[in-house]
């Protein structure tokens, strides 16, 4: 199981994700940011209409189960 | 986190604090998420080895043109950290980046702004990694690393470029702290 500094990716689909799980606002922004730069290496990140480097927004979906 | 870090960072012209320039100061607050940096004209007198321009990639000449001047950095920093003096001053060796800021502040002649407790990612590491829960690198002889790029690697993080820089490694520093403390169950 894929985790971003001890947080699942799917539960770090967000920064408020992230700020839940107790994570302070650089880090939850930054946890968010690395998240999504992993799904897209992976081709599993679809950004819909957020442009380019846009984080993770819980519209964006993944497109295969983690594995 | 219960406790406010601050999380601190430089990028030096080498490792003796009394001999070499300070070249780039960040640091983070993290309980608001606040942060200051500066880029500093080097300080007259001081040597910078072609070796730590070789980690950081810092250009001395636009360093030197558009710099802040130490004092001046110095003086700002006082006031930004004075308004944290509850916090606990934290770096990846913050020792190392101390160092650097308390020559900073004599040649400056400004108090030392922060506490001088200290906490260190490699001992926050070496508990989880003693733990279990972390799951570090081995160096070519065997052991674990304890460096920030092992530490950051194993939390699934990453340097965004190869070079080194304050700001980025201050909040990566800042991120593997949360994250560790995650790993051990006690971010709420």
């Amino acid at each position: 199981m894929r985790t971003i500094n001890g947080m699942r990716i799917e539960d770090a689909l967000s920064v408020d994700d992230a700020r839940g799980a107790g994570f302070g606002p650089r880090t939850s922004q930054l946890v968010n940011e690395a998240c999504a730069r992993w799904l897209e290496k992976k081709g599993l990140l679809h950004r819909g209409h957020t442009h380019f480097g846009a984080r993770i927004t819980k519209s964006t979906h993944i497109t295969e189960p983690e594995k | 986190m219960k406790t406010r870090l601050i999380v601190i960072d430089t990028e030096t012209g080498g490792l003796d604090p009394r001999r070499h320039a300070l070249l780039t100061i960040a640091a983070f607050d993290s309980q608001t998420g606040d942060s200051w940096e500066a880029r500093i004209k080097p300080a007259p007198g001081l040597e910078i080895d072609q070796d730590a321009l070789a980690v950081n990639g810092l250009d001395v000449a636009d360093l030197a043109r558009s710099g802040r001047e130490e004092r001046d950095a110095m003086m700002d920093l006082w006031c930004w950290a004075r308004l944290r003096k509850d916090g606990i001053l934290a770096g990846c060796s913050p020792e190392f980046d101390a160092g650097f800021l308390k020559a900073a502040c004599d040649r400056a002649k400004v108090s030392w702004p922060f506490t001088h407790r200290t906490l260190d990612l490699r001992a926050a590491a070496w508990c989880a990694y003693e733990a279990g829960i972390l799951p570090l690198p081995l160096s070519k002889a065997g052991r674990p690393r304890f460096d920030l790029d092992a530490i950051l690697g194993a939390l699934g993080l990453s340097r965004a470029a190869d070079k080194h820089d304050a700001t980025e490694d201050a909040e990566l520093t800042l991120a593997a702290f949360e994250g560790i403390t995650h790993l051990l169950g006690g971010n709420k």
